[in-house]
């Protein structure tokens, strides 16, 4: 269990390097910081979330003399490319295209394992005092490896599923009862193809539900441990694969396509990562009103998105200052917002300034999304060593 | 202006070696030892062969079926209707593929308007359980390919019969017994045939690698080849950086392969050609013209929704949010001024490249999909620091545009009649003069033809624009692409809808110019 004590060991040094790096201090990174333009490099794909960056931009803008130009990625990893293009061709610590990214997963990993990363930043930020470590310590460990102040949280994700109660009245709360009820009802699911993220999760999900100790997807996978772990999943796959949408021959490419099937009514149930997804596509007519969401008995994965600053960034100051803006209050609340995103707050609301915890308390919530106790027990990501093997796995057994 | 396509060819090299090299394991940055393992491992990759079989079926099917189409409708084309026809072409071709695969498929799908309309008559309540439009076969794709090669195709071959006696030949060839078709087929074709070869690689290169269209139509697993490399591209682990070069490389072999397949089976379109008749080719164009048109209808609803649903033939609510979401800052501006930019410097330099000579240089940007010049383009514009600025972004988009305006032009060029100018240059005229007074303005439409192509190409570019621009130039495209992954049909129908405007509305300057030259006079 190696790797479950470095997890619990992340906190209490983070904290150190906190205390330590308290002593550069933020006005004069405010002052770097004003004039400077932030190219933040953001998946672009999601209208809302577009309109969140902007309202981001222009209050950093305001406040800080920081302007944010948002780079619209269709994929995160173009622009991790584009940073290790960059080093290869001698631009490794000034002068890059990419001052902030968001991230998360096995791109994080991957610039942290590459060296790609300013930092540690994380604990200069004024605002990382009231991220809830203890409560979230997805906040500080991405899929089992902690970050170490090289890239700070903004935004949490909790896997559901969703499905249309008009066709579908009880839901299946168990992977064993979803697939009973796939048998009488062939090819009404669906989840994206398996190289998406969100279909790598459905597979990892089921990885965490059914393996018979969970505790050793913490560690990077071997062998032996695999066989053991995965089997149980594997037998539900199998079994479920024939009953999905099309036979389980072709797939959705990602999550949205995913929504658009449930939306069309070519399905009755599917996988989403944000618990406030279905009731804002309820608002804006892309899923029927009688959509709702469920977890399973034993809890479901959450994990954090991350920003962070490539090692060639052109405005660190600025990128710093933008991150911490995500990480206000005001910033998290509106992210909060059904309305605006829907996304849960990295913080910890009970810790904040009175009048801050009142900008939480009086969100609205739509009609598919659960409270915050019935969303229940969030489950730790596996290490990533995992997803790739799953992804692998899953490729050979329905390309192969 | 020679200095400048000698640079454009230079990025074209430059972005294949770096290609090349990449799939032999060789990446500046990343440094990866030169091997073979990159093309090992993408022969294990799960369903590889799948993968190339149904590149090469998609394109095959694509290629065929446009070919096949663009042959019969010309062979039976009265020449009164040219014009008609050239402009109702252009109006096909200026709809991006990507525009009009959006439309197929979800016209095609099992909750799309086509089932939703026949579902009172099958007394259908749940969608049918049809595979389209991601069938196992990837027809669907294929038959979209071909909804796009057979409009480029017949252009071609009206551009290359423009400066042919089309009239006298076929009358000739009627004089001696043959109906319509069949004349044309014995006099025009194998005159039209030798210009329609480049056109042809064009059209071959699009039919393999067809992204914009694969990634709506194609199934997904696994996915053609094409979209195999693009998926080890965007990969975060560099090892399969090399895995994406290599499958780009086949995808270009691929390609090759099939000009080769075609360029070979001329004897046989010959034949099949005369026995094509009339009623045939005024079906298959009128299809090919009533589809394309059907998925604009189709997404013309979309755009035009809130809620449409399965098996209601129309929508049941209307909105113009899509429009509103599509509009809010779109980036029209940028756009437009980098493609009318883009559009004149690829077509001087494709006038200037073939004043010198032919320039087949110019074609090998079309042997390799975009997607497989990019590392490499991307390495040389970072090393020379570039990256962002005006220039990498006109240069790399004239990487692409400049074949095409070249392709446009090299047919028309190389047959123009030189007897007109060898009499002004007994009359004293200098190379100049003729070039100016006499070679361009009897190459009216075909210049302005390529402006138009070379100006829709560059609205196109997605990839490119991303990289050269280092991510800080926006362009309809990249909003549209970035957009339409978040999956809400009625924007992505919107920006559809507006990447296919601004191209028609160079195809209809371009053909407007066309009109007015042959008002004075001008041979069609």
């Amino acid at each position: 269990m190696l790797r479950r004590r470095d997890l619990l060991a992340a906190v209490p040094s983070l904290y150190a390097v906190s205390a330590a790096a308290q002593a550069t201090d933020w006005p004069s990174i405010m002052a770097r910081a004003r004039g400077q333009t932030v190219r933040f490099n953001a998946w672009g794909g999601d209208d809302r979330t577009n309109a969140f960056i902007a309202w981001a931009g222009q209050q950093v803008e305001r406040q800080f003399s920081v302007k944010v130009e948002h780079v619209r990625l269709r994929d995160t990893a173009d622009a991790v490319q584009r940073v290790i293009t960059e080093r290869g061709a001698g631009r490794g610590s000034e002068g890059g295209s990419v001052d902030l990214i968001w991230i998360n997963g096995p791109n994080l990993a991957h610039m942290r394992r590459e060296a790609l990363l300013y930092g540690p930043f994380v604990a200069d930020l004024p605002g990382f005092q009231y991220v809830d470590i203890a409560a979230k310590p997805a906040t500080v460990v991405d899929f089992a490896l902690p970050v170490q102040g090289y890239a700070a949280p903004w935004l949490m994700a909790q896997i559901v599923y969703v499905y249309d109660s008009a066709r579908l009245a009880t839901p299946p709360t168990t992977l064993p009862a979803m697939l009973e009820w796939a048998r009488s009802r062939p090819g009404r699911i669906a989840h994206p193809h398996g190289r998406n993220f969100l279909g790598a999760t459905f597979l990892k999900q089921a990885l965490v539900s059914l393996a018979p100790d969970p505790r050793v997807l913490q560690a990077p996978l071997d062998e032996v441990g695999y066989t053991a772990a995965a089997a149980p999943m594997w037998a539900w796959y199998r079994a479920l694969r024939p009953l999905l949408w099309r036979g389980g021959t072709t797939f959705p490419t990602d999550g949205p396509q995913t929504q658009a099937l449930l939306g069309d009514g070519a399905i009755d149930l599917t996988i989403s990562f944000n618990p406030a997804e279905a009731s804002g596509l309820i608002a804006t007519g892309r899923l029927p009103a009688s959509v709702r969401t469920f977890v399973l008995d034993g809890g479901t994965i959450g994990n954090a998105s991350f920003v962070a600053i490539p090692i060639n960034a052109s405005a660190k100051a600025g990128a710093m200052v933008l991150a911490d803006l995500l990480l206000s209050p005001v910033a998290q609340a509106r992210a909060a917002d059904e309305r605006v995103l829907g996304q849960g707050s990295v913080l910890a609301i009970n810790r904040l300034p009175l009048e801050d915890q009142v900008r939480f308390e009086q969100l609205p919530r739509g009609p598919a999304s659960l409270d915050v106790t019935a969303l229940g027990q969030t489950l730790s990501e596996p290490h990533p060593s995992w997803m790739t093997r799953l992804t692998a796995d899953w490729l050979a057994l329905v390309q192969g | 202006m020679n200095a400048g396509g000698l640079a454009v060819a230079a990025l074209v090299v430059v972005g294949l070696l770096g290609t090349v090299a990449a799939a032999f394991g060789i990446i500046p940055g990343l440094q990866v030892a030169p091997s073979l393992a990159a093309w090992t491992s993408l022969a294990a990759e799960p369903g590889i062969w799948q993968s190339i079989w149904l590149s090469s079926l998609s394109a095959a099917v694509g290629l065929g079926l446009g070919l096949g189409l663009a042959v019969a409708v010309a062979a039976w084309l009265p020449p009164a209707r040219a014009a008609l026809a050239i402009a109702s072409l252009t109006v096909l071709l200026a709809i991006p593929h990507g525009t009009v695969a959006l439309g197929l498929g979800q016209a095609a799908a099992p909750t799309g308007m086509v089932a939703s309309l026949l579902a009172p008559i099958a007394g259908w309540s749940t969608p049918p359980s049809w595979l389209l439009p991601q069938d196992p076969w990837a027809l669907t794709l294929g038959i979209a390919i071909a909804l796009k090669e057979a409009p480029f195709l017949l252009l071609a071959i009206l551009a290359a019969s423009s400066t042919l006696p089309v009239e006298r030949l076929v009358d000739q060839a009627q004089s001696l017994g043959r109906d319509r078709g069949g004349a044309w087929c014995a006099a025009v074709l194998p005159l039209v045939w030798p210009q329609l070869r480049w056109p042809l690689f064009a059209a071959a290169g699009y039919a393999v690698a067809a992204l914009d269209m694969a990634s709506v139509l194609a199934p997904t697993a696994p996915p053609p080849l094409a979209l195999v490399a693009v998926q080890a591209f965007l990969d975060p682990d560099p090892a399969r950086i090399a895995v994406g070069s290599a499958a780009a490389l086949g995808v270009g072999l691929l390609a090759l392969a099939l000009w080769v397949v075609v360029l070979v089976a001329a004897p046989l379109i010959a034949r099949v050609c005369h026995r094509v008749p009339a009623a045939l080719a005024i079906a298959g164009g009128g299809g090919v013209a009533v589809l394309t048109l059907l998925t604009l209808f189709v997404l013309v609803l979309w755009s035009l929704s809130w809620v449409w649903r399965f098996p209601n033939p129309l929508p049941s609510a209307w909105s113009v949010y899509g429009w509103q979401v599509a509009a809010r800052d779109a980036p029209i501006g940028t756009t437009l001024g980098v493609a009318a930019v883009v559009a004149v410097f690829a077509v001087v330099l494709a006038v200037a490249a073939l004043r010198r000579g032919r320039g087949y240089l110019m074609v090998i940007g079309l042997m390799v999909p975009e997607i497989a010049l990019l590392p490499g383009l991307h390495l040389t514009l970072v090393f020379a620091n570039l990256d962002g600025t005006a220039f990498a972004v006109v240069a790399s988009h004239l990487v692409f545009a400049l074949p095409y305006a070249w392709l446009v032009l090299v047919g028309p060029w190389m047959a123009l009649d030189p007897r007109p100018e060898r009499v002004a240059q007994s009359l004293g005229a200098g190379p100049w003069r003729r070039f100016w007074r006499i070679r361009l303005p009897r190459l009216a439409r075909p210049l302005a033809l390529a402006l138009a192509v070379a100006f829709a190409v560059s609205v196109g570019q997605y990839a490119t624009t991303l990289v050269a621009g280092a991510g800080s130039w926006r362009t309809l495209t990249t909003d549209a692409v970035a957009l339409a992954g978040g999956g809400d049909r009625r924007v992505t129908a919107a920006i559809g809808l507006l990447s296919a405007a601004l191209p028609l509305a160079a195809f209809a300057l371009a053909l407007s110019l066309t009109q007015r030259r042959r008002g004075q006079g001008r041979s069609a």
